[in-house]
């Protein structure tokens, strides 16, 4: 894709002025520029991506123009240290695909977790961005599992033992609100009741 | 339509007490069910990320679990036939419990598949169905309005699912989401151990259901004795004897189920397409996301206030009116959402559309029970969501494909507004039809007992008559012996 001229202009402008970090540079271009015609790289993640240890991990960058080339680097405080995957071809692996990029690490362990940046190598700068990993072990989350576990345990006893002390009780009471068994023995004998009457009645004008 | 149909049930509901504590069940059963395949969807960008993959496969993980939620009626309503509702849901609780922990440990998107799609699904129906079931079971006064609220868990456990999952999947990525989520979906126990059984005398036989005798039924769902009364050989025989198929005969049933066919195609698209709808007008993705808010809220509000509605004594002997009402409602509201502008207009059109949905999923249940009865509720709730299965998962991939053909969604809304319309419409007909017809058997039966009854009165008059007769005759004996002993 051809880079916009615009962007290039822009660029050579803001580029005088000494900025502190590339971020900076990257957001005074959107400035300057107005649109996203700037190669800004999208879908930042403001939230770290969490992993597991003994898990693999994907990080991706996306940008909307090709860069020349993507290379990655782990941040240790204030260096960067570049990921080798040929050094390291059992841990990491980087798929290039135009304008993204994918870092998988595998076999992770505690020490993987921190800042990751991937940088994308322009002719005039590279243009960077970074996503944070953090690697937990499966602990973390079996913590409050455990506990709604608990919770549901002791809620579902708790309930079906209300009904069986609640049992006895309507079984000596004559009149429960809710206890259809109850009611229907007394519609019944209700019923009963007069039918019964009623034999006597006509019995009762038979006897007249 | 007078509710005989449903006070076959051979004993009185409560209508209170513990049936509010059933309804609180209920409340919980249904808002997982609806809400948990939906509030998944958060996970799957990064899930796709993880195993590489393209984003329809892993929307199939959604499709497969509401799927099989819908496929699993059936199995669900013989369970619930059979062991009653309580089993049921603490079942379909673990199910998808240990599904969604065996989920956590997924190596491929075929192990998420089976675990989420199929055994959650499975899980999920086992939750659907016995819920909706126990409602009728505990109420018929006061139906609709328990219905309401027990249905208005969906929006409620929507509301609450998405902004939980979002934190979750921040704390703890997706795998330690999954693992949480299978113990949080475990309080479907919870709600199944709320679902106490009615326990009641039957009386001996004066309903159809000859086989019940004195003996204490832990549930009055003996749908196996009323099955007796309908033997036909073979395997029909053995299938009648789990689910009542022989309600494909039943007239309003069979309008119900045409009627939710042509509804349900129409009825989720516009839904699933409200944000990415805003988006497209070019309003940002946190007040496309408010719209979906709004919609949900007036959807929750929306959901009990029908139910007190169609709870008066104007609406429920009409109720199928008041459903077929709503459905073109819902028709027309999708067919003027593309003419409001901006993003009022599409809040607007927010407000309307969940106060129509909440319309017509709270009366969705409450008309097939006041079709069927609470009898045969069970097994007619199972064969309706199986065929409800085929337009609920096509309608949102075809308006999709509607989308992408026209490259504008105002077609699709004129589509699913049409599909719904139709329905509407032919509900109102045939539910009209269907009234007179019931009104004139209504009539034939009142004739008919009141034949019976004036040959009881005749044969109550002959037995007067006959009892004067030995009156007379005792009385003359009596005078005549009286007489004799006078006489000196």
């Amino acid at each position: 894709m051809p880079r916009p001229r615009r962007a290039q202009h822009c660029c050579r402008e803001t580029a005088l002025f000494s900025m502190a970090n590339v971020r900076h540079l990257i957001l005074l271009l959107l400035y300057c520029d107005g649109m996203n015609t700037v190669p800004v790289i999208k879908d930042k993640r403001d939230k770290p991506v969490v992993s597991y240890t003994r898990d693999s991990v994907v990080l991706e960058c996306k940008l909307k123009y090709t860069p020349n080339t993507w290379n990655w680097y782990k941040a240790n405080n204030t260096e960067k240290e570049l990921i080798n995957v040929t050094a390291n071809p059992l841990n990491y692996k980087i798929f290039n695909n135009g304008n993204r990029t994918k870092l998988t690490i595998l076999n992770l362990s505690e020490e993987h977790s921190g800042k990751y940046i991937c940088s994308a190598v322009f002719d005039i700068k590279p243009s960077e961005s970074y996503i944070e990993l953090k690697v937990l072990s499966y602990t973390e989350p079996l913590k409050p599992f455990i506990a709604i576990v608990v919770e549901v345990i002791v809620l579902v006893t708790l309930i079906l033992l209300w009904e069986k002390c609640s049992k006895p009780q309507h079984d000596s009471s004559s009149a429960g609100e809710n206890d259809v068994c109850s009611e229907q023995t007394t519609k019944l004998t209700r019923d009963e009741s007069n039918g019964v009457e009623n034999n006597t009645a006509r019995r009762r004008k038979l006897d007249d | 339509m007078p509710p005989s149909a449903s006070t076959n049930l051979g004993y009185t509901p409560p209508d209170g007490g513990w049936g509010w504590a059933v309804v609180f069940g209920s409340f919980i059963s249904i808002g997982f069910s609806y809400a948990f395949p939906k509030s998944l969807t958060i996970y799957f960008k990064e899930i796709q990320e993880y195993f590489s993959i393209s984003y329809s496969e892993i929307a199939w993980v959604s499709s497969i679990m509401l799927a099989t939620m819908y496929a699993g009626g059936p199995v669900s309503s013989v369970l619930v036939n059979r062991y009653g509702s309580r089993p049921v849901v603490i079942a379909g609780g673990l199910m998808v419990g240990v599904a969604m922990v065996m989920a956590s440990f997924g190596t491929t998107i075929l192990h998420l598949y089976l675990c989420v799609g199929v055994i959650g699904g499975f899980g999920l129906a086992f939750n659907l169905q016995p819920s909706l079931t126990i409602i009728g079971k505990y109420f018929l006064v006061k139906r609709p309005i328990a219905n309401g609220l027990a249905m208005a868990g969906s929006p409620v456990f929507l509301s609450t699912l998405a902004p939980l999952n979002q934190f979750l999947f921040d704390h703890f990525g997706w795998r330690g989401s999954f693992l949480i989520l299978g113990g949080v979906v475990l309080n479907c126990c919870v709600a199944g151990s709320l679902m106490r059984p009615i326990k009641i005398k039957t009386k001996p036989p004066v309903s159809k259901t000859t086989d019940e005798n004195d003996t204490a039924k832990p549930d009055v769902t003996s749908q196996t004795a009323g099955q007796d009364k309908s033997k036909q050989s073979g395997c029909a025989a053995k299938v009648s004897q789990f689910i009542d198929i022989s309600l494909f005969k039943h007239r309003g049933y069979l309008i119900y189920l045409v009627g939710n066919v042509l509804l349900f195609f129409g009825f989720f698209a516009p839904v699933v397409f409200l944000a990415p709808y805003a988006k497209h007008q070019g309003i940002d993705e946190y007040s496309a996301a408010f719209l979906l808010s709004i919609f949900a809220l007036v959807d929750m509000f929306a959901r009990p206030g029908t139910g007190l509605v169609a709870n008066t004594k104007w609406i429920r002997p009409k109720i199928q009116y008041f459903f077929s009402f709503s459905v073109t409602y819902n028709g027309l509201c999708h067919l003027i959402c593309p003419l409001l502008p901006g993003y009022s207009g599409l809040v607007v059109y927010a407000v309307i559309f969940g106060l129509a949905f909440g319309m017509v999923c709270a009366l969705l249940f409450e008309v097939l029970m006041d079709l069927v009865g609470a009898q045969r509720f069970s097994s007619a709730v199972g064969l309706a969501t199986i065929i409800e299965c085929g337009p609920v998962l096509l309608g949102p991939p075809i308006s999709g494909l509607l989308v992408d053909i026209f490259m504008d969604y105002k077609y699709m809304y004129y589509a699913c507004g049409m599909m719904m319309l139709a329905g509407g419409v032919f509900l109102f007909i045939m539910n009209f039809y269907n009234y007179r017809l019931l009104e004139k058997e209504e009539k034939e039966k009142q004739v008919e007992d009141r034949l019976e009854i004036g040959s009881a009165k005749e044969l109550a008059a002959n037995e007067e008559d006959k009892d004067n007769e030995e009156k007379i005759r005792l009385n003359t004996e009596e005078e005549v012996g009286k007489s004799i002993c006078e006489e000196p």
